[in-house]
């Protein structure tokens, strides 16, 4: 098959796959029912305080597999799921940021500080309407990106890594997580290694079962799902009941929002944000390609440069960054949006995940069968289909057709997420919780695994009581069975070479990579509390 | 081939012949919890997940499945020890569980530990090399092997890595044999250039029929159904093979009119080509082959005691 044979064999694994339902005698295709589903489920969970994009994907990751089964034919509907979710957060995490100050998701905070002001001012509307074409524009551009670098990132991969090389560039993945994610490269490398403890249990080559206390509990391991569920929600939702009885439960009660004066977005000012839209996509896009770093930085950097280039042009009697700018919020929203699309590159290429969401898009292709991210899915062979190319490129298909619902529907249900805001943890919070358990029992049918989900749950509590994020913990978790399983066979593949790592310059470059991230991290920090 | 499954249908027949009376009686007395011993997705798993859903259909059972992986299929024999012998417990693994896995003696288990139950089919194991290489025969590997540094050889079990060692070591050459997981693992990096060869349990035979890769040995005591000039291990003075079926077992003891009907459900799906269990094994393996009762016993006694000489073997 020929690359133009592949994409619309993608397309069509999509549009004539098995269809959901039949309207007027025309069959519905599955996976874009199922991205549209994601994309309405992501918006409202993006729009509700408290939850987050991935925090669904977690849940209804294990209630998809037991739904579809483990078969080939479930992938592209998980996926599109997950990937709707994905995208439709991000969209929904603008809404309680402009309307009540409050922001959806973490990375949806810099869009306080100029939305909340225009919803004062009578804009909600138009803030909304900013935030969506924003939003949707930055992700479309991300995914441009991810179409077109995925698989140079791949072939490029292939042809210069050998096992020690991977090795070297798992150990830098995790060191540069450890490094960068939630502000202290000490907590974040202490987070790492509980990660890898936990994932190193019960495995091994060995007949006799690892750091299981010799115990038949610990003799299998952990699931991942008991580890990832419980710290990264179970975990949450934990740390959310204790702030609920440090103070009363505000969300319940809010302001009344009155629009007055025109509420269209205009030429004119589709023109004045469009600069800013293009420049904060840009930044968002390259910061999502690596992994660790997120969307909250993209936000944060996007937003700053938006303003240092609005003070340069700021149009007179216009207000100022923070005070109700439309380009603000335009700057803000395009940068979180475009690391969605981008961070899949180093997820498809490599097989690393780079934040929470990516997590989870490796766990649904471990899980199901036929698709396993990484170098050899990007193999155009011509005699013999690569069905894992087809699956790439029904994937890129589901990913446009939920920016095209962003595009037609998103605004709309952005303003019906309103809604959400209204919901009270007190209510939300046991529903999390017993979604989370039904989950993980879906998927492992043991009181032992709920156990253990519960035990994970109060680990990720104790790790958010001290400050230290919980993502370098299941980013290391996930990894940490390559991690071991490559060192293994650069091992053994050099001749048993106990200096392996040190075998080429690339694994010394990235050795060396992993040790100068967390020391220029460390300093960072450093300067920062002189300063402070 | 189609001598080994007329004979693989008349054992079958012997042993349905023997014991209809007692399938006949039998129906699990509860839900039944159907290990695999292997990880979710990937076709190991959905042959086991095929094969309980036609069962479900069929008998109005109801069966989980579970993923029981590790340790080459251990982790679930393990498993079965203690469980209820009634038929309501029993998984999917590979042979090579109960005569290589259990041989040296850690695993503190014999097959007399478990009941077999039935053979699904033999995994058409081949000594795989990428085309790109350019070697068309073992000899030219060989050749390979002497003019440079060692080569890179992938074993996805370790009585694979231990054939692999003796096929070298007849050979005269070097190798420096590495594990990896699976065969989905082991294609990868044979694609990716990070091994030269490596034995393949039927994950090849897509990248076989699209000239990518080259079958230079049959690990099987039969050919090779693609590449059928290709020399067999007793050829090239191994007097070992690598006969590995996916088979069904149950814990110690079980329950003879289950163990009976069980076999003969499960191989009546297996042979069927119009089951997508039958598909999917006809597809990646040229099609099921059920052996069950005595002679599935006698395969697995005389594999034990072949693989504790193969172990010796390597050892030396």
């Amino acid at each position: 098959m020929q690359p133009l044979e592949y994409i619309l064999a993608g397309m069509q694994a999509v549009i004539f796959g098995p269809a959901a339902f039949e309207l007027l005698g025309v069959p519905i295709p599955l996976t874009l029912v199922m991205v549209f589903a994601g994309v309405v489920t992501g918006i409202l969970v993006g729009a509700t305080p408290g939850l987050a994009g991935p925090m669904a994907m977690a849940i209804s990751l294990p209630i998809l597999i037991s739904f579809f089964g483990y078969n080939v034919e479930a992938l592209l509907p998980v996926l599109g799921f997950l990937i709707g979710i994905m995208k439709g957060a991000t969209l929904g995490g603008a809404v309680p940021a402009i309307l009540f100050n409050t922001p959806g998701t973490p990375d949806a905070y810099m869009t306080t500080l100029d939305g909340y002001p225009l919803t004062q001012r009578g804009q909600s509307r138009k803030a909304l309407k900013v935030a969506h074409l924003s939003s949707v524009s930055g992700d479309t551009f991300s995914d441009i990106a991810l179409f077109v670098c995925a698989p140079f990132v791949a072939l490029m991969v292939e042809r210069h890594l050998d096992f020690p090389e991977k090795t070297a560039l798992l150990i830098l993945s995790l060191s540069f997580i450890a490094a960068v994610i939630g502000g202290s490269p000490g907590k974040g490398l202490i987070s790492v290694a509980l990660g890898l403890i936990a994932v190193f249990i019960g495995g091994g080559e060995d007949f006799y079962p690892r750091l299981s206390l010799g115990t038949d509990a610990l003799a299998g391991g952990f699931s991942i799902m008991t580890a990832i569920l419980g710290v990264l929600i179970v975990g949450a939702v934990l740390k959310e009941y204790e702030d609920l009885w440090h103070r009363s439960n505000l969300s319940g009660a809010r302001e009344r929002i009155v629009d007055h004066g025109d509420q269209r977005l205009t030429r004119a000012e589709v023109l004045r944000i469009a600069p800013y839209i293009g420049q904060s996509s840009l930044v968002g896009t390259i910061i999502g390609a690596l992994p660790g770093i997120g969307t909250t930085l993209a936000a944060a950097l996007g937003y700053q440069l938006g303003r240092a280039r609005y003070v340069r042009r700021r149009p007179e009697g216009a207000p100022a960054f923070g005070e109700g700018a439309i380009e603000g919020v335009a700057a803000t929203e395009a940068a979180n949006s475009s690391v969605s699309g981008s961070n899949l590159i180093p997820v498809l290429g490599l097989g690393i995940p780079g934040n929470a969401a990516a997590v989870f898009i490796i766990l649904a292709t471990d899980s199901i069968g036929g698709f396993t991210p990484g170098p050899s899915v990007f193999r155009f062979s011509e005699s013999v289909v690569n069905t894992e190319l087809v699956l790439v490129f029904g994937l890129f298909t589901a990913m446009l057709f939920a920016n095209l619902v962003n595009w037609t529907f998103g605004g709309a249900f952005m303003r019906a997420a309103t809604v959400m805001v209204r919901v009270p943890k007190r209510t939300l919070l046991p529903v999390v919780l017993l979604l989370t358990f039904t989950a993980v029992y879906a998927q492992e049918p043991s009181m032992e695994s709920l156990w253990f989900t519960l035990g994970f749950g109060i680990l990720g509590y104790l790790m958010r009581k001290v400050d230290m994020s919980p993502l370098p913990f299941v980013i290391a978790f996930v990894l940490g069975g390559s991690l071991e399983n490559s060192a293994r066979q650069a091992f053994s593949a050099t001749g048993g070479d106990p200096y392996f790592l040190f075998s080429s310059w690339i694994s010394i470059i990235f050795l060396a990579g992993s040790v100068v991230t967390v020391v220029l991290a460390l300093r960072q920090k450093r300067t920062n509390s002189t300063r402070a | 081939m189609k001598k080994f499954l007329a004979f693989g249908a008349i054992a079958l027949g012997y042993s349905i012949a023997a014991t209809a009376s007692l399938a006949e009686d039998w129906t699990p007395p509860g839900p039944i919890t159907m290990h695999i011993a292997f990880p979710p997705g990937g076709g190991s798993d959905s042959q086991a997940r095929l094969i309980a859903e036609e069962l479900e259909t069929r008998y109005g059972w109801t069966i989980t499945p579970q993923n029981t992986p590790g340790k080459a299929g251990l982790i679930m024999a393990k498993e079965m020890q203690g469980a209820p012998a009634d038929g309501t417990v029993f998984g999917i693994g590979i042979s090579e569980a109960l005569d290589y896995g259990m041989a040296d003696g850690t695993a503190d288990m014999t097959p007399d530990d478990v009941t077999p139950i039935v053979t699904t089919t033999l995994a058409e194991v081949a000594f795989v090399v990428p085309a790109s290489k350019g070697w068309k025969t073992f000899d030219d590997f060989v050749a390979a092997a002497k003019a440079g540094a060692p080569l890179r050889v992938g074993a996805i079990t370790p009585k694979i890595a231990d054939v692999t060692y003796l096929m070298g070591k007849e050979a005269g050459i070097d190798m420096n044999i590495t594990m990896v997981k699976g065969g989905r693992g082991m294609l990868n990096a044979l694609y990716a250039g990070d091994l030269d060869a490596g034995f393949v349990a039927g994950a090849h035979s897509k990248g076989v029929k699209a000239g990518e890769l080259v079958e230079l040995v049959s690990g099987m005591s039969r050919k090779l159904s693609l590449t059928p000039d290709a020399p067999l291990l007793g050829d090239l003075g191994v007097p070992y093979n690598l006969d590995i079926y996916f088979m069904y077992f149950g814990p110690k003891g079980m329950d003879g009119a289950a163990q009976a009907t069980l076999a003969q459900s499960i191989s009546e799906i297996v042979l069927d080509e119009s089951t997508k269990a039958g598909a999917l094994l006809k597809a990646n393996f040229g099609g099921g082959e059920a052996i069950s009762g005595e002679e599935l016993q006698a395969f697995i006694d005389s594999s034990f005691a072949s693989a504790k000489e193969l172990m010796q073997a390597a050892s030396e």
